[in-house]
């Protein structure tokens, strides 16, 4: 294994106080994993808590967050530095947990397919001032009742406020459609909050 | 108006041995990596060079040598 030379142990402290990016070129440019500590350290608690708001299960949501850390090693060369690291880090993070879900729920095309056929049916717009009257342990109840992909949507949009495109470029789908499901997955939540209640 | 989502956000903390976990296997994949590279690619071009290498000298001294050989008319 590794293990960090005099050279490196004289280099990591200055490294420290390198900016995101600035640690990301560091990265890209000497392979050199312990370069790629300091920026786990930064990041790993909050993806964690953002796995085990997709995952409830502590251990499933560490294995979840091991190999999204080993994914985004090897994926740091498709950072465009276009956007801040944290905002392109979580959106591989939900994309990553995305694909995890979908892959154990064995989410087949034909029923893909009737789910973009159920979008296609206008749903009435929904205030979000109606959403933010929800009382919020009764919501995190809520959400584990809605369907995956749904909460995820919600959590993007309302907890990282994330723009409708940066929602559309992560999910892989057009902008229209993602409104559309927002108002979906805003309606189910509603109607399983009324639920709950009584 | 308050956000209720703001307010169910997690605060726990990822356990070390999942540090370990992760930089241990990045250099492990390197590692394989590396090796894969020396003997698959490397390797393969020095030994290319080497074989042209001989291969030129050969047949440089067989072009010598048939040179030598050509009766003067």
């Amino acid at each position: 294994m590794d293990y960090p030379r005099d050279q490196d142990k004289k280099e990591l402290p200055k490294a420290t106080s390198l900016s995101d990016e600035e640690l990301v070129k560091l990265i890209l440019e000497t392979k050199e994993s312990s370069y790629y500590g300091i920026l786990y350290d930064r990041y790993a608690d909050k993806v964690y808590n953002r796995c085990l708001r997709i995952i409830p299960q502590r251990e499933e949501a560490q294995d979840l967050t091991h190999d999204l850390f080993i994914k985004l090693y090897y994926k740091l060369k498709t950072f465009e530095f276009r956007s801040s690291f944290s905002t392109w880090l979580y959106r591989f993070a939900y994309n990553f947990s995305l694909n995890y879900l979908n892959r154990k729920h064995k989410i087949k095309r034909e029923k893909e397919l009737e789910l973009n056929e159920y979008t296609d049916v206008e749903v009435l717009e929904i205030d979000d001032s109606q959403l933010f009257e929800l009382k919020a342990d009764k919501l995190k109840d809520v959400l584990e009742l809605i369907n995956p992909n749904e909460k995820l949507i919600l959590l993007m949009k309302y907890q990282d406020e994330f723009s409708i495109k940066e929602i559309a470029d992560t999910m892989q789908i057009g902008e229209s459609a993602v409104k559309m499901r927002i108002n979906r997955a805003k309606k189910r939540v509603l109607e399983e909050y009324k639920n709950l209640r009584h | 108006m308050k956000n209720p989502f703001k307010e169910i956000l997690e605060d726990e903390q990822l356990p070390e041995i999942i540090k370990n976990r992760v930089m241990k296997d990045i250099n492990l994949i390197n590692l394989s990596i590396d090796l894969a590279d020396l003997f698959l690619v490397k390797n393969p071009e020095i030994m290319k060079t080497v074989f042209d290498e001989e291969l030129g000298d050969d047949a440089e001294q067989n072009q010598d040598s048939e040179e030598d050989n050509t009766p003067n008319q």
